[in-house]
């Protein structure tokens, strides 16, 4: 990894994929140590770490109907930074794989596509 | 020989896939309206969208970032997040439209009552984004879309003023009886251009071009398929003006119903005409209302990062699958409430044009980032037009609801 | 250590929301009143204009249905949409009120309207005289646009 990594531009808001290449989500914020060089320690995902970019009453409205669940992933679980952030383990492993979520419930309960 | 027919395919996509309601009757009413003098409107509207699609499918090819990625990155949570919205509300009102004026063409074809075509129309739909790939979609509304190409055999018999139509190409401003009038003029230019640049056609055919797995080397591809696909799709809208123009004015109708459009072609080819045109509508609108839908998914895929594409299993992207049956389940009741699809798609299409310059400006960003595209970012012509239009559309931005208002929806 | 950005305050919820919520008020209130709202010179004009069209294509489907250029149901179904259309300008000119200025044009408007309903309704029937019917809807054409012209000098002067 490069020694200068600009937190803004290669790492907010980036796809982060898993092990597989599974999708799981953004970085919606990312904890930082302070000193003289900020240092990245952990990448935080979910509707708790994104709302709070939010001014306060869309904010609270985002809350209230998705939650403020997040999902801590430290920065030594980080692999490689291209367009994607990819981590060392999977998503079900980091809480942040969706085929765990009503959605997916309901898709599987539907007659396969045939043309796969 | 396999790449001579992707282009050729993607090409006639393209152009098959250009026309939806709203730019149907916007098209032929900018004729009935005003004549040959806003024929530039669309050359003016063309260039723009295969400026601003190049761009878009540039960066998915390069950087396998679809937009509304781009859109959250460059533009932050927040803004993003607005536009997201805004993007998605504005999807959902259009899909609705294209529905409810399928609906109507069914009635028109096959007779039946209109809520239960509504019904039919989306079970069908969702049974074919269901169990049909990607290209398969693509395909099968793409090329039959060009059945509109009626339209443009009805525009050469109708025997319009070629040389009114020449000058009608170059911008001009008419001279017009009634002050009214030119703020209705300016209003169809608005509209006009906004429904050939709406901006769920750069979200699609980005994330068509992921789906479709483009990367660097098909950057070719990429300006072939908008430059010829958009530029020959626009000969249709074009086709649709001077109808509107030759055949519409002189007979003092304005379009209430897109149908009205098919008497054009009936007159000069008689039943196939007519039926040509139908069927051609209806694959142009089926095709347009699938886009709209899928593209809702897509943009909060793209802004949440969840799994998506129709490349995957349904189940294991399941969030997305979910929003594009959500998304015409929604725009289903819409329409059943009764509420007129053209004006829904009118209002649709004026208020797209206000959120244009929040989605195009961020791909401008990053096409021209020569960090991010290296060696692919804008050359100076891309740059020139990318600029140009940003300034265009967010000059008609700030006039579009305004004009909406002042003449009662394009009325008077 | 700390997050770029930090918790919430809630004070600030009500603050903005007690900005947003009059101007939501406002936007929704805009809207309700354009229904209810006296017709104007404009809103005359442009119904009459939609009647135009409306009579107009009525007359040229007829044209063309003679000619064997249209499907029966093509004509029936456009026919009756027809029908739905120029019932509901009917109903929207009989029940608001207008102008003291233009109530003349108002009422003949709403009176041809109500003519080229009837037109539209006969032809429903199979038997329908089809040429009076074309002739009908003619002339209505061109009543019609004298009123828009009309109204259209009316809001000139004003």
């Amino acid at each position: 990894m490069e020694d200068h990594l600009d937190i803004f531009r290669q790492v907010l808001d980036r796809q982060v994929v898993d092990s597989n290449h599974f999708a799981c989500g953004k970085v919606d914020d990312v904890e930082i140590e302070g000193g003289k060089t900020h240092r990245v320690v952990a990448l935080l995902i979910g509707n708790g770490a994104a709302s709070d970019r939010l001014p306060a009453l869309p904010r609270a409205i985002s809350r209230r109907l998705f939650g403020d669940r997040v999902v801590r992933v430290p920065w030594s679980d980080v692999d490689v930074i291209t367009e994607e952030i990819k981590l060392r383990r999977s998503a079900i492993e980091l809480g942040l794989d969706e085929r765990t979520g009503f959605a997916h419930r309901l898709v599987s309960k539907l007659p396969r596509s045939w043309k796969k | 020989m396999k790449k001579i027919l992707e282009i050729f395919l993607g090409i006639l996509t393209a152009m098959g896939g250009f026309v939806e309601i709203g730019e149907l009757v916007f098209s032929v009413n900018a004729g009935a309206r005003f004549r040959y003098s806003l024929l530039w409107v669309v050359v003016l509207g063309t260039i723009g969208i295969i400026t601003y699609g190049e761009m878009a499918g540039r960066i998915a090819a390069v950087t396998g970032q679809p937009v509304f990625a781009v859109i959250r990155e460059r533009a932050g949570y927040a803004a993003g997040l607005g536009t997201l919205m805004a993007a998605m509300v504005l999807s959902v009102l259009t899909c609705a439209a294209e529905v409810g004026g399928i609906a109507l063409l069914l009635k028109f074809l096959f007779g039946g009552n209109y809520f239960l075509l509504i019904v039919g129309t989306v079970v069908l739909f969702l049974l074919v984004v269901w169990f049909l790939s990607f290209q398969a979609i693509e395909r099968v509304f793409g090329l039959l879309g060009l059945m509109m190409l009626v339209f443009a055999a009805a525009a050469v018999y109708v025997r319009p003023d070629w040389g009114e139509v020449a000058s009608g190409l170059i911008p001009n401003i008419p001279p017009l009886d009634d002050s009214k009038e030119y703020l209705v003029y300016a209003y169809f230019a608005v509209g006009l251009m906004s429904s050939i640049m709406l901006p769920y056609e750069t979200y699609f055919y980005a994330a068509g071009a992921i789906e479709d797995g483009w990367n660097p080397g098909d950057i070719r591809l990429n300006r072939v398929i908008t430059i010829i696909g958009f530029g020959l799709g626009a000969i249709l809208a074009l086709s649709l003006l001077i109808i509107g123009a030759a055949f519409f004015n002189p007979l003092q109708i304005e379009l209430s119903l897109p149908e009205t459009a098919a008497l054009a072609p009936a007159l000069h080819f008689g039943k196939w005409g007519l039926i040509l045109a139908l069927l051609g509508m209806f694959f142009a609108f089926g095709g347009a209302a699938i886009e709209n839908g899928l593209t809702g998914a897509y943009n909060l895929a793209h802004f949440f990062g969840w799994p998506w594409g129709k490349y995957r299993p349904p189940e294991n992207a399941s969030r997305f699958t979910l929003s594009w049956m959500v998304m015409f389940i929604v725009a289903a009741a819409i329409v059943m409430t009764g509420v007129d699809p053209v004006q829904v798609v009118e209002y649709s299409i004026i208020f797209s044009v206000v959120i244009l310059p929040l989605s195009y400006f961020p791909i401008l960003m990053a096409a021209r980032d020569n960090d991010y595209m290296y060696p692919y970012a804008n050359g100076w012509l891309a740059d020139i037009l990318g600029w140009s239009y940003l300034i265009v559309i967010s000059v008609a931005a700030l006039f579009a609801i305004p004009l909406l208002i002042m003449t009662h929806g394009g009325k008077g | 250590m700390t997050r770029m950005r930090d918790g919430t305050d809630t004070s600030e919820v009500w603050i903005q929301g007690a900005l947003a919520a009059p101007v939501l008020v406002l936007i929704v209130a805009a809207i309700a009143s354009s229904f209810f709202r006296e017709l104007g010179p404009d809103d005359v004009k442009i119904a009459a204009s939609d009647l135009r069209s409306a009579s107009s294509t009525t007359r040229q489907l007829l044209e063309q249905y003679q000619r064997g250029e249209l499907t029966k149901r093509y004509y029936a179904a456009h026919i009756h949409l027809l029908e739905d259309e120029v019932s509901a300008q009917y109903n929207a000119l009989n029940t608001a009120s207008v102008d003291d200025t233009i109530r003349n044009e108002q009422a003949e408007t709403r009176d041809l309207a109500a003519r080229l309903d009837d037109v539209l309704k006969r032809l429903d029937d199979e038997t329908a005289d089809l040429d009076s019917s074309r002739m009908d809807a003619l002339q209505m054409t061109r009543k019609f646009a004298t009123i828009e012209e009309r109204l259209r000098m009316k809001a000139q002067s004003q």
